[in-house]
């Protein structure tokens, strides 16, 4: 306001001058915080306070009832010894693991099948979404009741002279059943992601290839495999990034359970905080998990010069 | 890609049998929602009811009280989204259509904390919900589902292409920015609403955790978490569980069905599951 006000004192013939440049919209930056505020508050009270409380917590002690009380980094050693962590981080690895590679083979085989232009393709691709959006809870109680030992999975497998198998009451078959169930669940993401991935591949590159006399084995592995590997890269970086998140069906179909066996990293932060009331063992658990998170991003990031291929 | 007959022939075999395994489970679903409890627990299994009873559907309504979670569900998700639509395009709007001093680093505070998993802030957000007293309120249950980086990123994407001459035309006509907003970029941008839209509606009418931390009163239980319950409390009534689980999936199909381009482009845009 005083520049204006100032320069309309100085020079009267203010209009034949090149206007000052105002310091960058003091007005507009009202209006900005006008149409900001709500996501200010959310920001600061949804996110920031959030991420600061995590910090105080992960070197407290606090069941919530008592007051809180510093303890430094003890959460963080007995992190270290607490042998259902190591159990929950190898459950966390098995999971994500078996779950990438199912996603991403039958995602990209589910793909390549939804590419072609084919009658009813709208009601396919529509089917293989119908797990993706469906609730977890309905879906995962289904799957429970499925997997029992006079279910029909069961009942399938004896047809075919296999022996009933006790899926979510073994340890050594409840991980398997879990991960059968979440790829049903989530393969329609990682198809979308590659879908998207092969349209976006010149069809002249295959034609040219066919004139060249190219089998089809040789044009996936010259043609489609690399130019899909952006997408496959960028599929393998957030589903590891979900799947590191997952609590829905763990908590549905055996709430982490048998012997441990399904309990995750994410649902024993669960189990810590809220079965227990240990929050600030709780967060630092979170902590520990987010620091996985990033250290498994940042490597493959650090990875994807050797096998991801940019046009 | 234009497959020849024998190929297309050979694709429908195949996307057929993957799409009989993909939808099994719910055909399980509505099979088992409408048998008897003998016939749910019987083996081996039945695979078709005899009668079909509908009477599951009711007793799950009524005694499960799923009538009073559909309605509970129905409320949060519909103000969660109205809600977060208008605050994401609010916030959308400034970061694409204003010039303000730190503008650009603000707006990446904004995408950094997208990094932070929700793991990090969900047990202080509990805690801070604990100390305002939230727990057990819908307040609890609508408030973290009406902000969203994420929205508001998704939303700015899609103004930065609507033309900035538009806003200009109407500045000159003497028009302000909530105008515009109003006017001009909010019809322009539909399917980017639609595609938040449908993204939100359906992570906040699925999800189960944040409702099992911060609900206890059976009044307030959303879908999910009746449903997570009633599968604790009532172990035996395979049947009307399961009738409740196809009230839960219904809804969501529909507004997918009705939504599904948008979504699938909201999808392949953010990477983000569903």
């Amino acid at each position: 306001m005083s520049t204006s006000v100032q320069t309309k004192a100085d020079t009267p013939f203010v209009s034949l001058e090149k206007p000052r440049r105002r310091p960058l919209g003091s007005r507009t930056f009202v209006v900005a915080l006008m149409f900001l505020a709500p996501s200010l508050i959310g920001l600061f009270g949804l996110q920031l306070v959030p991420i600061g409380t995590a910090l105080v917590l992960g070197v407290s002690e606090w069941n919530i009832i008592d007051p809180m009380q510093f303890v430094g980094l003890k959460n963080f050693r007995d992190v270290l010894t607490d042998s259902t962590f190591v159990k929950s981080l190898y459950n966390t690895f098995y999971l994500t693991f078996g779950l990438e590679v199912l996603n991403t083979v039958l995602g990209l085989l589910v793909a390549l099948l939804l590419r072609h232009a084919l009658r009813f393709i709208g009601l396919y691709r529509t089917i293989y979404i119908l797990p993706l959006i469906t609730t977890w809870a309905a879906v995962a109680i289904a799957w429970r009741y499925m997997y029992s030992l006079q279910g029909p999975i069961n009942d399938l497998l004896m047809v075919v002279g296999v022996d009933p198998v006790p899926w979510l009451s073994r340890p050594e078959w409840a991980m398997p059943a879990v991960i059968i169930t979440i790829t049903w669940k989530t393969l329609a993401w990682k198809t979308i992601i590659l879908l998207a991935g092969l349209q976006s591949i010149p069809a002249e590159y295959y034609e040219a290839s066919s004139i060249d006399g190219a089998s089809n084995r040789r044009q996936f592995f010259t043609i489609t495999l690399p130019l899909l590997s952006p997408a496959l890269f960028f599929a393998l970086i957030i589903g590891i990034i979900n799947t590191l998140q997952l609590f829905d069906p763990i908590y549905i179909m055996t709430q982490g359970g048998p012997a441990d066996a399904t309990r995750t990293l994410s649902y024993y932060i669960y189990s810590r905080g809220f079965e227990s009331l240990r929050m600030g063992y709780a967060a630092a658990l979170s902590w520990v998990l987010f620091a996985i998170i990033f250290a498994i991003t940042g490597v493959q990031w650090l990875l994807q010069k050797r096998w991801v291929f940019y046009q | 890609m234009q497959p020849n007959r024998a190929q297309a022939t050979r694709l429908h075999i195949s996307l057929l049998a993957g799409s009989l395994l993909m939808v099994a489970p719910f055909l399980w679903m509505i099979s088992a929602s409408l048998q008897t409890l003998a016939e749910v627990e019987a083996f081996p299994p039945v695979w078709i009811p005899g009668v079909p009873q509908w009477q599951n559907y009711i007793t799950s309504l009524v005694e499960y009280q799923t009538a009073r979670a559909l309605v509970n569900s129905t409320v949060v998700t519909l103000v969660s989204v109205a809600g977060q639509l208008l605050i994401c395009s609010l916030s959308a709007y400034a970061f694409s259509r204003l010039r303000f001093r730190g503008r650009d680093q603000f707006f990446l505070l904004y995408l950094a904390t997208m990094m932070i998993p929700h793991y990090v802030t969900i047990i202080p957000l509990y805690t801070l919900v604990w100390s305002a007293g939230l727990i057990d309120t819908y307040a609890a249950l609508i408030v973290p589902g009406l902000f969203s980086p994420f929205g508001t990123f998704l939303l700015r994407q899609f103004f930065n292409q609507i033309p900035i001459s538009l806003d200009e035309a109407t500045l000159i006509d003497g028009g302000s920015h909530w105008q515009i907003f109003w006017y001009v970029i909010l019809p322009l941008a539909r399917p980017g609403l639609g595609a938040l839209g449908i993204f939100s509606f359906l992570g906040i009418w699925n999800t189960l955790f944040w409702p099992v931390l911060v609900i206890n009163s059976k009044e307030l239980f959303t879908l999910p978490l009746a449903l997570a319950m009633a599968q604790g409390q009532f172990v035996s009534l395979i049947n009307v569980q399961m009738a409740g689980a196809v009230i839960a999936c219904v809804p969501v199909i529909v507004m997918f069905l009705l939504l599904q381009r948008q979504f699938i482009e909201s999808l392949a845009l953010s990477g983000m599951k569903g």
